[in-house]
């Protein structure tokens, strides 16, 4: 037998590619394209005072300076805290509330059909809810609000983040409510069982049980929420447009007014930096009160 | 047989190649409120008149205008999609907005100063007939940037009818413009009026302005005698004796009664119709608006206006002077079109502009629309149009804002001081401070603080 011919390659060192680095691409890619490449014009620009101009001319920390004299900013920071704090006790207790209704109080089919309406305004486009609540909002008799208390009320201009609170508080209490029925599913029916078994009431359940349970998507989706409620603007820009007279202006909108309303780029890229740093340490602050790395570990199995 | 086949079609397409290359492609991009439109409109009609001249000179060149038009109720929004449509590379040839914005156009680079066709074509087109100072609102810096489109007046309307039912006669109300052009019927007669009519019931509001960042914020610091722009140097002013009058005044307006804390949140669409259904006694309109009730229905039981009900029941006037004897005022707010730096053929396109001067196409648009002739020749048409002919006295009294490249951060700042009074957010006294802290702020040496 002839011995086969075998053909050889000339060895060349052979270049791994570890099996995961495929797979991360595509999305390295856009994260660089989408996010990396943003923050890093993003920063140049907060040391320009680009105008509609759009000149790259370099001024160095002019704009910080002028963020900390800016005579706005004290009310816009307060507006920030009181709109962050109202709307996440909105989100993640009405969340909570509705979650539980949903899951442990009310029938399965009940249960998903309530939820299914609660997720309405997050399926609906941002401008179509805001527009509803402006009609809700109307000034005038033919608002729907003033037709049920029989008068004419202002409410935009009266209570401006009053109302953007509620506006974002109702759309944002949608995903509380489904991350925390999901949680509450997971739990072992055995636990309430024993516990109905011994006698408890459906509070003393939800309070002894249901609730420590849920200590860790408590977490998550507090701290997701703080984070897109202090960067996130659209509602209120739409119902409000942070007026009258920054009663209602956020910070994350008053960069985006800087910068777009006013075409003051430069500025507004400054103002906007700052808060990038501000949500950091908000974030490091949530993750060690939270106890982020035990959650870690025990997701890794320990 | 087949080589001469593909022999023709070759032919046929170098043919239609040849004639598409023979046509060019003229963009533009047009705004306004909803009677607006003939801003684009005329640019087609002058693309079929800049032809046969082209054809007269044995050019035989096609001219396709296509025209973009937009219904704009924030300024801001419209000049930032043009900004970042130039920064794509897919800004359109001509560019129409309110002459003030040149500055701020020209200071960016974006569009071309147009000296030399004004030169090359002044006889041609007639260019002296129009009104010089219209020519004037186009120059930034020595150099003409644009072409006058339109112009018009700001004049207070009021309800006829319910000066009627607070007891004046006809010839009082007829009378009403003539005091106010002598200087007789103040804004302290026009506030107790409006207070009168509405404590009598005849009205929901005496006096509304408008909603958004506009020419008659500034009116009013004019009304009472500021200015907004150094003669000499052209540098912004912020005039405080006379900001600080025009924020009082609006402060009053509020306290009075006369005019809701909510103004500046009011949409555009229920001023109108308040002002059409006679809710609402005064109103700081602009010329435009007569054409705008004809054409939009605002009116919840009539729809459009028919212009004998608005003969019956709105008249006109001046802006009331501040003080007794002193004198009225209005704004003009020269539209233009402009030349962007992106048009392949400049000169075709100030052609294509400079032949919506015919006089046939300004009245078009000035019928249309409710603004004024740029020109001194105008057609039979438009000299016997009543209302035209009822208004262009107010020319006479009229101011403009200023061209400067950073007037966009004044405009804007002046409207949220007095934003901040009629709202109860601050005090004049504080709105002025906050005023005069963030201009100086952001408009550094380009800024005189005077008084």
């Amino acid at each position: 037998m002839k011995p086969k011919r075998v053909w050889r390659r000339k060895r060349a060192i052979p270049i791994r590619i570890p099996p995961h680095i495929p797979f991360l691409l595509p999305f390295a890619f856009l994260v660089t394209l989408f996010f990396f490449v943003p923050v890093v014009l993003n920063i140049l620009l907060a040391f320009t005072d680009m105008d509609f101009a759009m000149h790259w001319n370099f001024v160095g920390l002019k704009n910080y300076f002028r963020f900390f004299t800016d005579r706005i900013i004290p009310k816009v920071l307060l507006n920030t805290v009181i709109y962050v704090t109202a709307t996440l006790a909105i989100n993640v207790g009405l969340g909570l509330v509705l979650g539980i209704l949903s899951t442990y109080y009310v029938p399965e089919n009940v249960g998903l059909l309530f939820r299914a309406i609660w997720l309405l305004p997050r399926m609906t486009p941002p401008v179509v809810y805001a527009l509803l609540w402006l009609w809700v909002l109307d000034p005038t008799e033919y608002g729907l609000l003033n037709m049920l208390i029989g008068q004419n009320v202002n409410w935009t201009m009266q209570h401006p983040l009053g109302v953007v609170i509620i506006v974002n508080g109702m759309v944002g209490a949608s995903f509380g409510m489904i991350i925390f029925s999901a949680a509450i599913k997971s739990i072992p029916r055995d636990y309430i069982m024993a516990a109905q078994v011994d006698g408890a009431s459906n509070w003393q359940i939800v309070r002894r049980i249901i609730i420590p349970l849920l200590r860790w998507p408590l977490m998550f989706v507090t701290s997701w929420q703080t984070l897109s409620l202090l960067t996130s603007y659209e509602y209120i820009l739409l119902v409000t447009d942070g007026g009258p007279f920054y009663k209602s202006e956020v910070w994350s909108l008053y960069a985006y007014h800087t910068a777009f309303s006013h075409q003051l780029y430069g500025y507004g890229a400054a103002i906007a930096m700052v808060l990038v740093i501000v949500a950091i340490v908000v974030t490091m602050i949530m993750l060690k009160i939270f106890g982020f790395r035990r959650l870690m570990e025990l997701a890794g199995g320990g | 047989m087949n080589r001469w086949c593909v022999g023709l079609l070759i032919a046929a397409m170098l043919g239609f190649a040849g004639l598409a290359a023979e046509t060019v492609e003229i963009t533009a991009w047009a705004s306004g409120s909803p009677v607006d439109a003939t801003r684009c409109l005329n640019l087609y009609l002058a693309g079929g008149y800049l032809e046969n001249e082209l054809d007269a000179e044995g050019a035989a060149l096609g001219i396709d205008v296509t025209c973009q038009y937009t219904h704009v109720e924030d300024w801001a929004a419209y000049m930032r999609r043009f900004r970042l449509a130039f920064e794509a590379g897919q800004a359109p040839w001509i560019f129409a907005a309110g002459h003030e914005l040149i500055g701020e156009l020209a200071d960016a680079g974006l569009i071309i100063p147009l000296d030399e066709y004004y030169e090359k074509y002044w006889d041609k087109y007639e260019l002296g007939d129009l009104y010089q100072p219209l020519i004037e609102a186009c120059k930034y810096q020595g150099k003409l940037y644009g072409f006058p489109q339109d112009t018009e007046a700001r004049p207070v309307y009021f309800r006829k009818d319910v000066l009627r039912k607070l007891g004046w006669s006809e010839e009082e109300i007829e009378a009403l413009p003539e005091k106010v052009l002598k200087g007789e019927f103040t804004l302290d007669d026009m506030i107790a009026v409006a207070k009168e009519a509405v404590e009598k019931g005849l009205v929901e509001w005496g006096i509304y302005h408008r909603p958004s960042p506009g020419g008659y914020f500034h009116m009013i610091t004019m009304a009472f005698g500021g200015i907004l722009q150094d003669p000499e140097t052209g540098k912004l002013v912020l005039d405080k004796n006379a900001i600080l009058k025009n924020l009082q005044f609006h402060a009053r307006l509020v306290a009075e009664g006369v005019t809701p804390a909510a103004m500046t949140q009011t949409s555009w669409r229920s001023i109108h119709k308040a002002v059409v259904e006679g809710k609402v006694l005064f109103w700081f309109g602009g010329t435009w608006h007569w054409a705008e009730w004809q054409r939009v229905a605002y009116h919840g039981e009539l729809g459009t206006l028919p212009e004998e009900y608005e003969w019956e029941n709105l008249g006109f006037m001046l802006v009331p002077a501040a003080e007794k004897g002193g004198k009225p005022v209005t704004q003009s707010h020269p539209f233009v079109y402009v030349v962007t730096k992106q048009a392949e053929n400049p000169e075709l396109a100030f052609r294509l502009i400079a032949l919506t001067a015919k006089p046939d196409l300004v009245a078009k648009h000035a019928l249309g629309s409710g603004h004024l002739s740029i020109r001194k020749t105008n057609t039979a048409e438009y000299t016997s149009w009543k209302f035209g002919n009822a208004v262009t006295y107010m020319l006479d009294y009229t101011t403009t804002i200023p061209n400067h490249a950073r007037w966009s951060v004044y405009h804007r700042a002046v409207y949220d001081a007095i934003q901040a009074v009629e709202t109860g957010a601050m005090s004049p006294k504080e709105a002025l401070a906050w005023l005069e802290d963030k201009l100086t702020k952001e408009l550094g040496d380009e800024l005189i603080v005077k008084g």
